[in-house]
């Protein structure tokens, strides 16, 4: 076999970082990958797969920027108002009406239910922002605390569910009692942006919760029954069940009586009981249909079970990425096929970290073996993977234009930004000479020199990911050969995942300075 | 401009990383950027030739740095106003990170290629 040509340029890394340029671009063309556009210009539909801008679309209606949830598939005038005015409602990004890393993640944090979501970002002077108030909004409607209303509308009772949603927490025993009320209040929206908290917290008090629910008042049990209706909707269909999808409606009864007779009597399951049903023949295990409420409670502690399960039965030194290469590899010559199959729709944007942690412990917990895995679940670990590899190819993409910008920034012998008060040149070697006027004030010099240290930051962030994406790359070329032609670049793309940080992805996707 | 285009204009421009030199200066800085071309505020052999000169602008502080470690430092007679010392510090903070990132960049890919 032809020696890779990156391993040809070994000792060249600039050399070898646009090789790897290009073959994100023709990954892209062939839509294998999808990075996020990295600058206005690129912010056209041909950037997006049609399921990706349908999800934006309907991300933006629910949180109540677009009057319909129109699955057109370009980009008009009407998604840019709609993008500008979630833009200044975050009160943090820049207005400018289109989306790329920055603006994706700030609506991932919002909307979907994949964390964290740092509530504190979406605070200013202890108000929440807008934007967060919508998205507090959509939490509470889809946790069934809102009559359902297919917006997120300002004018809504958003007291009343918040009302609602307390008394869900008293009545699992989870409510955030302080003296301080901004404390308090900011203990109940952590506790509605956290489903693994939630989860954990059914599971801790497994024992305790189900008897007292019991001794509560039917209405309480009603609406904390509506309200694990609504949750486990949520999670199951963010694990890949298929039939249900969060939809707000909490009075769905999860058996219903067969009309007609005959001595045996005989049910019909809700789609949700199915599902539930489902789960637990996936854990190995049968759900007896007893109470609805402790049928709820036992599902939902199991789910809190499987999330966090103990630390020790993780596998030593065997990352998540290195698994889910493992899985990938497992598929085998059909791994091509099913990879395209995908489509960019809502859930490979949500849920795919604790849709990745459920199968790990379906591996270790439940002596399912990763072949076993792939051949049952095959749709999840491609979404996973999908999921991984675009976000690692978004941050790269955004991160070349990045260094290109730097490269100008470093050639461009006048720092920009530099101004009368103090002016910073540099030559070729990267030497500067520094002129500060009489009349320069230390705010003036701050300024200039704020923008010089940002610029710096992230120039070392871009190089230290492109030299982590070039070592992967360079590894993977000398492994064996994959699945299929694309193999080398995913697996690349998967471990990349792993390796930035929160804060790298930040830093990379916030605006470039003028 | 694509990471290709960036890489030859990288390759073409960079001459030496050995060493790093920063000098500050002070002066009526205001009054040397009158008058200059369109499109660009500062005009900046105008203000070098007035530094070399020992004219309206003056050095303050100048320091080199080899790759060894090894560092020169000039400062002038008198008190060096506190915004001077702050840009000072910033660009040689900034030349700094700048060669080194770039640096580790290839003697890390160069090292683990081998």
């Amino acid at each position: 076999m032809a020696k890779d040509p990156l391993l040809m340029l070994a000792g060249q890394p600039l050399e070898q970082l646009s090789l790897l340029e290009s073959r994100i671009e023709e990954a892209a063309e062939e839509e294998i990958v999808r990075p996020l556009p990295a600058t206005q210009e690129e912010f056209t539909a041909a950037s997006f797969a049609p399921d990706q801008l349908r999800t934006l679309r309907n991300r933006l209606y629910r949180l109540g920027y677009l009057a319909n949830d129109s699955e057109r598939d370009n980009i008009d005038e009407e998604l840019r108002l709609a993008v500008r005015q979630f833009q200044e409602e975050t009160g943090e990004l820049t207005l400018d009406g289109w989306v790329g890393v920055q603006t994706w993640q700030a609506l991932q944090e919002l909307f979907a239910f994949e964390p964290p979501t740092e509530l504190t970002r979406w605070f200013r002077k202890g108000q929440m922002t807008d934007a967060l108030h919508r998205a507090v909004y959509l939490r509470l409607l889809t946790f069934g605390m809102l009559d359902p209303e297919p917006q997120a509308s300002r004018a809504a009772p958003f007291d009343t569910g918040l009302a609602k949603w307390d008394r869900v927490l008293d009545c699992l025993g989870a409510n955030p009692v302080s003296a301080n009320r901004d404390v308090a209040e900011f203990g109940r929206l952590e506790w509605l942006f956290d489903l693994d908290r939630i989860l954990s917290f059914i599971y801790e008090k497994r024992r305790v919760i189900y008897k007292r629910l019991m001794e509560r008042s039917e209405p309480d049990r009603r609406l904390i029954r509506g309200f694990l209706v609504c949750l486990l909707k949520i999670e199951l269909w963010l694990l890949g069940y298929e039939g249900i999808e969060p939809d707000r409606a909490s009075s769905q009864p999860l058996r219903r009586r067969m009309a007609g007779g005959g001595k045996r009597t005989r049910y019909a399951d809700s789609p949700l009981y199915a599902a539930i049903r489902q789960f637990w023949r996936d854990q190995h295990m049968a759900v007896k249909y007893d109470e609805p409420l402790e049928v709820l409670v036992r599902t939902a502690s199991k789910l809190g079970e499987v999330y966090n399960g103990d630390p020790s039965e993780e596998v030593h030194g065997e990352g998540q990425a290195m698994r889910l290469i493992a899985a990938l590899a497992e598929v085998g010559d059909k791994l091509q096929d099913a990879w395209k199959q995908v489509a960019w729709g809502a859930r490979v944007w949500d849920g795919v970290k604790r849709v990745w942690r459920f199968l790990s412990r379906l591996v270790h917990r439940v002596v399912l073996s990763i072949t076993d895995l792939v051949q049952r679940k095959l749709a999840w670990v491609i979404r996973a993977a999908h999921h991984a590899a675009a976000h690692a190819c978004s941050i790269l993409h955004r991160g070349f234009r990045i260094f290109s910008d730097s490269v100008d920034f470093l050639f461009c012998r006048e720092l920009k930004g530099s101004t009368r008060e103090v002016a910073i040149r540099h030559d070729r070697d990267f030497d500067f000479r520094v002129f500060v006027s009489n009349a320069a004030s230390m705010a003036g010099v701050a300024t200039v020199l704020d923008g010089l240290r940002g610029r710096t930051e992230r120039f070392h962030v871009v190089l230290r990911v492109c030299g982590t994406f070039i070592t992967l790359a360079v590894a993977s070329a000398q492994a064996a050969a994959g699945p299929w032609m694309w193999w080398r670049l995913i697996r690349t793309l998967i471990q990349l995942h792993e390796d930035i940080t929160n804060e790298d992805a930040r830093l990379i996707a916030a605006p470039l300075l003028a | 401009m694509s990471v290709k285009e960036a890489v030859k204009k990288f390759q073409d421009a960079v001459e030496d990383f050995s060493s790093l030199d920063v000098e500050s200066y002070m002066g009526d800085v205001v009054a040397e950027i009158q008058g200059t071309e369109k499109g660009s505020i500062i005009d900046w052999e105008k203000l070098i030739g007035q530094a070399k000169a020992g004219g309206t602008v003056s050095l303050k502080l100048a320091s080199h740095f080899k790759c060894d470690g090894d560092a020169t430092l000039f400062v002038a007679n008198g008190e060096i106003p506190q915004a001077v010392q702050t840009a000072h510090d910033a660009a040689v903070a900034a030349g700094r990170q700048i060669r080194k990132d770039l640096l580790d960049l290839f003697s890390e890919l160069i090292k683990g290629s081998k």
